[in-house]
């Protein structure tokens, strides 16, 4: 495989906790903790994960909106460190961000010309009123909302969910960027459109051979639109590898858990993991595997020591100890893979 | 007059909005507009005010406190001037200090509001510190001191005055709402774009906060000149120089009261209230300027309130007295006729739009019902309807619900009154919305919460007794009892939606209606609230009618699914037939638009273009225009139910002509 286009390497993100007695007392969030994770170009890499898990503040990691606690965010192998000014305005013309929410990413009182005609001037400095709206018809176009002309005087509340989600595909096309962040680019819209949106984010990726970040708390779609997924939880990734065997032959009993959760009519077994748990304190997570509190198969060496990555097979890993090559004697019983 | 909005909206409602002609359909408000033309009419009095007088406004004549005259139009004041002049001078003075004390209020406050909240840090709590100190300034004595100083430096010492005093409240105000505006997404996509900040405080967070700028400049306006009004009275500024308050400051002197002489103070006072009450009306128009969204809704939601007085429901059926427990029924069965609730030819308007046309269905004991809809395909306004939680602009014009009390007689929901309705609802039939954040108070305990039913509910019942219910409940639904003392921010999403649940079971109803019940929660956490809410319907025998658009868990939980598209039953099947032999093209694409976890990848169709607009839903069949099968009749026909096998839907393939028509043809 190629070298990457965008590239997390250990990365980690605390944010302070802010409060009135305890402000300052050194405690942080743990959103995203030494996370590495690789974007190739014409390629689309599912992150899956649970609201909390920390996929949506690595994608914004990954697009310089915060500042990194540690690790590094490399394009092109260069590590680079911009959040502001110039050089965050140079790194986002190459990383674009697509937000969940098409209603509440558009400015409302600003019409849908006046929101691309921003970043159509911001991309295409030099180019006169004409060829901006030129730009624009084009991009509109692409996303399929055709006449553009029929879309460029509306404001935001006058279009729907799916109109506005290519609208916002075209702000981020505006830029010609390399790599596309989608943060649950269909989650809030309709069942009988997010297919549509996940086509033009599946051939712009093809056609423009930029890499796509899909990040999702719907592992279903990822089997189905991304060639590679990961599975974080509590802030770290759990498990790599193909879609389809992530999957279909899933490792981590976390991602058993999700698989086994997802409402799905055509499954024909009904036996599931049984589970009460909740998501973990990111304040203060739990001490080695954080899944040990919820996970059936957890053992002593689970509380204890974090799980490296274990690879299982051709680019398939995952951080568990059932994988390790001396699990302890009490790992008597091994988690059914399918 | 009253009626033109409504005429107005209709007609243009599909065309595009163009900005000229919107100012002048929300001119068309008649308040706004008296209180536009009242405030334009003071304005240019101020400007032509010295050359218009007929009088100079000091000038003493022989006509002493004369009543209002040809010649005088609004009488004289005891050394005879004229009072019409005075007014007209008094204009000048007390408009210039409106406008100029909101003009320099707005602009430090909008300068030190928004620089705070959208930079944070440091300059956040230097600024909001500067502020905090003005604020606590106090401000009435301050400005009787500072304009006892300075009494001869005219209206810009008052001016000077007013605004030091009263910006720092609206920016306290501008900087909370630019915190929060910064949060929204729209801005952080502005800054995913690569735009620069101070484009994104002018394009971004200063048009969203127009109205309440515009609103704090009206208010300034207003206060300025009552403030200056008052100082001028109680004789802290320059006598000689003419303004409202310099007027009354001499009548009162001059005891125009005691004589009787009401021409005196009348006109000016007068001129204070009706500048004040048109720049209020100005006020409460200024949100549909300004918002965009609001400058259609607000015309809309008016004539839908208008459309909802000429409809009134009158009949009133009592409801049956004291309530029976029921036996406990044996589990449901697809053939059983234990009928709770029958909807029949239901339909809900807002307004013109039809929400919820002609929707009839059965719900049998133990069921559980479960519809299935896309956005505006109008399943949530059909929860709304059967608990009668619509609230205007929404109506009810036709249809029955009818309700099986225990003792097997049935009441018509529509017909209640409000006080049977209180009974019913809880009681009979509970409603468990999508997010549970809102639902819950957030300033009480979750137990209390569950409490205040059984509060409201069971009188007769004593506090050790609902203690122990409360506890009861929390262990049905799987929340630890030591939680109840917990506030719904202490609880996570999961436990939030299951307090609610609690909430719904509280006083054992017959039905509970859940509206997107686990949309917002995670897979494992949702997966874990289904498994509850099922086995409590087992155990303790109560119907669901569950609302999402996630059809798989539909599928997967329901006995029986009706699908929703339009604002119309277009199928309704037994889950399992639904899901091997879906009969309408539309159920049809809504299944081949799922991804699947299990068994080999299927080739995904989806459904092309997107729901329909329920304001110009299609001719015929609504689903039309999106269906791969339509042929020349859709357009024509709106298709009925058709029954098919054991399922019904609503498409006319299924059509007696239509399967004729194909069997003549094969």
């Amino acid at each position: 495989m190629t070298a990457p286009v965008l590239e997390a390497v250990d990365v980690t993100k605390h944010f302070p906790v802010r409060g009135l007695v305890k402000r300052g007392a050194g405690r942080v969030v743990h959103a995203v903790d030494n996370v590495s994770l690789k974007l190739y170009s014409g390629r689309i890499t599912a992150l899956v994960g649970e609201s909390g898990s920390g996929k949506s503040t690595l994608a914004r990691l990954l697009a310089q909106l915060y500042p990194l606690t540690s690790g590094e965010i490399r394009l092109h192998g260069n590590p680079v460190q911009a959040t502001k000014g110039k050089a965050f305005r140079e790194h986002v013309s190459k990383v674009q961000l697509i937000l969940q929410d098409p209603f509440a990413s558009f400015n409302p009182v600003a019409s849908i010309a006046s929101t691309l005609r921003r970043a159509v001037s911001i991309h295409h400095a030099g180019k006169g009123g004409d060829e901006q709206l030129a730009v624009i018809d084009d991009l509109l176009t692409q996303t399929n909302l055709a006449p553009p002309r029929q879309f460029t005087q509306k404001f935001p509340h006058e279009l729907s969910g799916g109109q506005l989600q290519r609208v916002s595909i075209a702000r981020a096309l505006a830029a010609s960027p390399e790599v596309f962040l989608a943060d649950e680019p269909v989650s809030s819209l309709d069942v009988s459109i997010r297919l549509g949106i996940l086509n033009l984010l599946r051939r712009l990726t093809e056609e423009r051979d930029v890499a796509m970040l899909y990040v999702t708390h719907d592992i279903a779609s990822a089997r189905y639109f991304a060639a590679d997924t990961a599975v974080m939880y509590a802030g770290e990734i759990v498990e790599t590898g193909p879609s389809e065997t992530v999957t279909q032959q899933a490792a981590h009993p976390y991602t058993q858990l999700l698989i086994s959760s997802a409402p799905d009519p055509s499954r024909t077994d009904v036996k599931r993991v049984k589970d009460i748990g909740q998501p973990p304190s990111l304040i203060s997570p739990p001490s080695g595997c954080r899944f040990h509190p919820r996970c059936p198969f957890a053992m002593a060496r689970c509380r204890e020591e974090k799980p490296p990555p274990f690879e299982l097979a051709d680019g398939h890993t995952a951080r568990c100890w059932l994988y390790a090559d001396n699990p302890e004697p009490a790992a008597s019983e091994r988690p059914d893979a399918q | 007059m009253a009626m033109q909005p409504a005429v107005l909206a209709e007609t243009t409602e599909p065309i595009e909005p163009e900005a000229g002609r919107l100012w002048l359909r929300a001119l068309r408000a008649p308040l706004t507009l008296t209180g536009v033309i009242i405030t334009l009419v003071f304005v240019v009095l101020a400007v032509i005010g010295p050359w218009i007088a007929p009088y100079d406004p000091s000038a003493v004549s022989d006509a002493a406190t004369a009543a209002p005259s040809f010649d005088h139009w609004l009488g004289t004041t005891q050394n005879g001037q004229d009072i019409l002049s005075q007014v007209l001078y008094g204009a000048q003075a007390s408009m210039l200090v409106g406008l100029g004390s909101a003009v320099i209020t707005t602009v430090l406050s909008v300068l030190v509001g928004i620089t705070a909240g959208y930079l944070g840090g440091t300059s956040d709590e230097l600024l909001s510190l500067l502020a905090n100190v003005f604020l606590v300034l106090p401000g009435l004595p301050l400005t009787i001191i500072l304009a006892a100083y300075i009494p001869h430096s005219g209206s810009l010492g008052i001016i000077l005055v007013i605004s030091l005093t009263g910006w720092a409240w609206g920016a306290r105000v501008l900087r909370a709402q630019t915190l929060s505006l910064r949060k929204r997404d729209f801005v952080e996509a502005a800054r995913a774009t690569g735009e620069r900040t101070s484009k994104i405080i002018l394009r971004d967070i200063l048009p969203n906060q127009l109205a309440v700028i515009a609103a704090a400049f009206l208010g300034t306006v207003t206060a300025a000149i009552l403030t200056q009004a008052s100082l001028a009275f109680l004789g802290l500024t320059d006598v000689t120089q003419w303004s409202w308050g310099t007027i009354l400051y001499w009548a009162q002197a001059d005891s125009a009261l005691l004589t009787g002489s009401w021409w005196w103070f009348v006109p000016a006072g007068l001129a204070i209230a009706l500048i004040g009450t048109a720049l209020s009306l100005v006020n409460f128009g200024i949100d549909e300027f300004i918002n965009p969204r609001l400058r259609q809704a607000g015309i809309a939601t008016l004539k839908a309130q208008r459309a909802q007085v000429s409809r009134r429901r009158t009949k009133r059926v009592r409801l049956s007295g004291d309530r029976q427990p029921r036996p406990a029924g044996a589990p449901f069965t697809a053939d059983s006729t234990d009928v709770v609730l029958d909807v029949r030819g239901l339909k809900v308007n807002y307004g013109a739009t039809t929400a919820v046309d002609d929707v009839s269905f059965t719900l049998r004991r133990g069921e559980v019902l479960g519809i299935a809809g896309e956005s505006g395909s109008g399943k949530s306004t059909l929860a709304y309807a059967i608990t009668r939680l619509h609230k205007p602009p929404a109506d009810i014009p036709q249809g029955e619900i009818r309700y099986t009390n225990a003792d097997r007689s049935t009441v018509d929901v529509l017909a209640m009154d409000d006080e049977q309705l209180r009974a019913f609802r809880w009681e009979e039939l509970s409603i468990v919305f999508q997010s549970a954040m809102h639902a819950l108070n957030p300033i009480m305990r979750v137990g209390e919460q569950i409490e205040d039913a059984l509060v409201a509910h069971r009188p007769g019942m004593a506090a050790p007794e609902r203690a122990a219910r409360v506890v009861e409940l929390l262990g049905i639904v799987g929340i630890p009892a030591d939680r109840a003392g917990s506030y719904p921010h202490e609880l996570s999403g999961g436990m939030r939606q299951r307090a609610m649940i609690a909430v719904g079971l509280a006083l054992d109803p017959e039905i509970i209606v859940m509206d997107e019940p686990t949309t917002a929660l995670d897979v494992v956490i949702q997966r874990q609230i289904i498994d509850k809410i099922m086995e409590l319907k087992d155990r303790l025998g109560f119907s669901v009618i569950f609302i999402t658009h996630d059809l798989s868990l539909l599928i997967e939980m329901s006995d029986t699914i009706a699908v929703m598209y339009g604002g119309k039953i277009v199928e309704m099947a037994a889950a399992q037939d639904f899901h091997e032999r879906p009969q309408h093209p539309y159920s049809r694409g809504l299944l081949e638009s799922f991804p699947t976890l299990s068994g080999p990848k299927k080739e995904l169709s989806g459904i092309p273009g997107s729901p329909p607009d329920l304001r110009r839903l299609p001719s015929g069949c609504s689903f039309r225009p999106r269906c791969p099968a339509a042929f020349d009749a859709c357009a024509e026909h709106e298709p009925r139910l058709y029954q098919i096998g054991a399922s019904s839907a609503a498409c006319l393939l299924y059509s007696d002509d239509h399967v004729v028509k194909m069997g003549e043809s094969a």
